[in-house]
């Protein structure tokens, strides 16, 4: 090759290398893409008036509860069948069916979440028991229907079914002029229970499916519904709007009185509008479609606290005659007024170290008589109003099984008792009347 | 070119020698021709140089007759973080980078998470008021991705794609038993309205900032909008929860008309490409983020409230189920049912 080859590739190596490099540095071809590091961050002002708590934020202030039960009756019983719900939703209206002087029975449904704490100390809150097993008597009734047997009213919560025993039971006490009030959750008619569909047609009412809400004016969120009374005075009177966790609309072959959503309301199956009631009432038989309206949380919302004791003295004034009433609130009921009782205690039953029952509660004038049905046992009083009896009642020796020991209660009052054969307290109680606080 | 310059070195050595020899080589010329021939390689030299330079250095095609660049933004997968950073930096090189002069959000996601929803949508809003800023729905941009969309120009669906569901995820809120210990009540758990409210706020915030931004193209009541319901595109575009229906092409398309780019190319951007996407699945104990395949606790947390479309949110057990399953073996579990199934037929 020759030389002016040479120069030749010389040069075009040299010329080559010498382009490319200050293309590279210069960035003649680099592409548009990656920006240029020194450009200056661009943060533009954004303007967002709806983020202001004037506008958007909910006032959760808690509110006020006077929930009370101010019940034309004396001493009347309560029922409370309780399915899902727990003992803190029940307590506004149990605690003011108290505070008025009744008696309140709280029965678990079967299969539901056990509500009530079983370790409830019974005597100090003097009326709250609970149900009590069957009594001795074979003859007697079982289940529910012992439970309504010396009830006025019966109120069911979120019990997801009953047996045909319990629907008879619950027709019969409706006929017997006690009063009943049903409040069903609207996810139970997701399930079948069972039983539910009889006691409606027992009682003459029935739910639709869905749930209603109302997405123009609720209680912070859209199926906290308000509603407004419609008709009648018993439940509704001085209850001006109410609030509704989730409920299902209900219906009554009549209805007497009624708490009907507020304008606005729809319901989720058809997504229209409905005045459809939420809570009717008919006769002696009220029906609600939501278990939370009378929750401690709810009871402050609105005018719940108002409803809740109106329930309370609606349920208490039940016109209903009850074998062994205490008070009676009627004339027809004097024939209870006969020659004494006698109720049976079991002193260590099966060989366990309890009385059963522990609880006993009586009129005055009844006798209670103690059977040992196992060795050992004696009952020494701890607390005794009155006084007296602290010396009158009692069995101080340790005594064998087949010992029966009976104690007359003339008067009101009541008494603590324990054995001491155990050093696991055997307790025992007995309530004569009302005794006063 | 480069064949020249490979071949050139071997004979270099022998060709001083073989000079006069004229074997076939170029003859040997004047100064004139030498001079001539020098000049043509430097010239074949520079255009050679430009080439390859452009080549090694250059995007493509030379740019000058492009007017700016569209960038194409995509946003899929659950919004929660990284998302809303990642898309916060995204947007924000997009804003300093003086050649891109649109931008299109390509979204495909369920919801998420408040807050990164909120921190995109800033980050969409601030950009919207330096260019045009456009959203386009793949499959689903529901809940907090419609959030997020709000302040976009133009949202174009395709005529399947859903959008809506604006509104919060929560669970009705429990009162909670006392516990011993805490400094105050609402430490542990609030009073349960005080919680409703809480909920009911978000909601509105939600709800305000959609009839804030669309306000007057929804034709929906500020209550038919708080159902939370979903639309598809047709409908959606017909009542006004977006604009046009259009695929990312016309989207893009639009944008770049919007910048008066009559010449353009479009470059693409991801957000959460760096540090992987999180996965979000429905639990018992609510909404759950997870940021790792194999999470340890470090990589799972529980969205309080959500901004999620539900129903299109798999439940864990359902992922787990698909995950799990081998699929070899499936594979061959199939291949010997066929076999046994031709087997059988044979006879």
């Amino acid at each position: 090759m020759n030389r002016t080859t040479q120069l030749g590739i010389v040069a075009f190596v040299a010329v080559f290398v010498l382009v490319v490099a200050a293309a590279g540095i210069s960035g003649v071809f680099a592409p548009a893409d990656p920006e240029p590091a020194e450009a200056a961050p661009s943060v533009p002002e954004i303007d967002n008036p709806q983020y202001d708590a004037g506008l958007v934020s909910a006032d959760s202030t808690p509110g006020s509860a006077d929930v009370e039960v101010d019940s034309a009756a004396f001493d009347s019983n309560v029922v409370i069948h309780a399915g899902t719900v727990t003992e803190r939703d029940l307590a506004p209206l149990v605690n003011a069916l108290t505070q008025d002087g009744h008696d309140v029975t709280v029965v678990e449904a079967a299969g539901a979440a056990p509500p009530i704490d079983p370790g409830l100390p019974l005597i100090s809150d003097g009326e709250v028991g609970q149900a009590a097993p069957p009594p001795d008597d074979p003859g007697a009734a079982t289940g529910l229907a012992a439970d309504l047997e010396d009830a006025h009213g019966f109120i069911s919560v979120g019990v997801a079914g009953y047996t045909d025993a319990d629907v008879e039971a619950i027709e019969e006490f409706v006929e017997d002029d006690g009063r009943v009030m049903m409040a069903v959750d609207p996810a139970q008619e997701f399930d079948f229970g069972g039983g539910n569909s009889e006691v409606y047609n027992a009682l003459g009412v029935y739910t639709e499916s869905g749930y209603v809400y109302n997405l123009e004016e609720n209680d912070l969120n859209y199926q906290r519904i308000f509603t407004e009374a419609a008709g009648g005075s018993e439940l509704t009177e001085g209850v001006d709007r109410a609030v509704f966790d989730t409920a299902t609309p209900v219906q009554a072959v009549t209805e007497e009185e009624a708490m009907v959503p507020i304008e606005g309301s729809e319901l989720s199956t058809t997504r229209e509008e409905t005045d459809d009631p939420v809570l009717v009432r008919d006769g002696n038989v009220a029906f609600v479609g939501d278990t939370g309206f009378m929750n401690p949380e709810n009871v402050q919302r609105a005018d719940n606290d108002v409803l809740v004791g109106n329930i309370g003295e609606w349920l208490t004034e039940a016109d209903r005659a009850v074998d062994d009433t205490d008070e009676p609130p009627t004339d027809e009921n004097d024939e209870n007024d006969e020659e004494t009782e006698t109720v049976t205690v079991a002193v260590g039953p099966d060989g366990e170290n309890r009385f059963d029952p522990e609880f006993v509660e009586i009129e005055p004038g009844t006798t209670v008589e103690f059977v040992w049905e196992s060795d050992g046992h004696n009952i020494v009083p701890l607390f005794a109003e009155p006084e007296e009896w602290m010396e009158e009642f009692g069995v101080e020796e340790p005594q064998e099984e087949g010992f029966t020991y009976e104690f007359t209660f003339e008067e009101e009052g009541f008494v603590e008792f324990v054995s001491e054969s155990d050093e696991q307290q055997m307790f025992g109680a007995v309530v004569v009347g009302e005794p006063g606080p | 070119m480069s064949s020249e310059i490979n071949n050139s070195p071997a004979p270099e050595q022998s060709s001083e020698d073989r000079t006069d020899a004229g074997d076939g080589g170029p003859p040997l010329g004047t100064k004139r021709q030498q001079y001539v021939f020098v000049v043509l390689a430097v010239i074949a030299a520079v255009i050679a140089g430009v080439v390859f330079a452009s080549l090694v250095f250059g995007g493509g095609e030379p740019d000058d007759e492009l007017d700016g660049s569209v960038a194409v933004v995509k946003v899929e997968g659950p919004i929660a973080e990284p998302v809303g950073a990642d898309l916060e930096d995204e947007l924000r090189e997009i804003r300093a980078n003086e050649s891109i002069d649109a931008v299109v959000l390509k979204f495909d996601t369920t919801g998420g998470a408040p807050d990164s929803a909120e921190r995109g949508y800033m980050a969409i809003q601030r950009t919207s008021e330096e260019m045009p800023t456009l959203s386009y729905v793949q499959g689903v941009s529901a809940s907090a991705g419609y959030y997020m969309m709000l302040p976009s120009e133009e949202i174009y669906m395709l005529p399947t794609s859903i959008t809506g569901s604006v509104g919060v995820n929560a669970f009705a809120p429990e009162a909670f038993p006392p516990t011993e210990g805490p400094t105050g009540p609402d430490k542990v758990g609030s009073n349960p309205i005080q919680d409703w409210g809480q909920i009911d706020t978000l909601d509105s915030i939600f709800l305000d900032t959609v009839m804030e931004q669309r306000g007057d193209r929804i034709e929906l009541s500020k209550e038919e909008v708080s159902t939370a319901q979903v639309f598809l595109g047709v409908d959606a575009v017909d009542n006004g929860f977006a604009d046009e229906i259009g695929s990312l092409e016309d989207a893009i398309a639009d944008a770049a008309d919007r910048a008066d780019l009559e010449e353009y190319d479009v470059v693409e951007r991801s957000v959460g490409a760096t540090l992987g996407l999180p996965i979000i699945a429905q639990t018992d104990h609510g909404i759950a983020v997870i940021h790792d395949a194999n999470p340890t606790i470090a990589d799972v947390e529980l969205m309080h409230y959500g901004m999620v479309y539900e129903p299109a949110v798999p439940h864990i057990d359902e992922l787990e189920d698909i995950a799990s399953s081998d699929v070899e073996a499936i594979a061959a579990e199939l291949a010997e049912a066929d076999a046994e199934e031709q087997e059988g037929e044979e006879p």
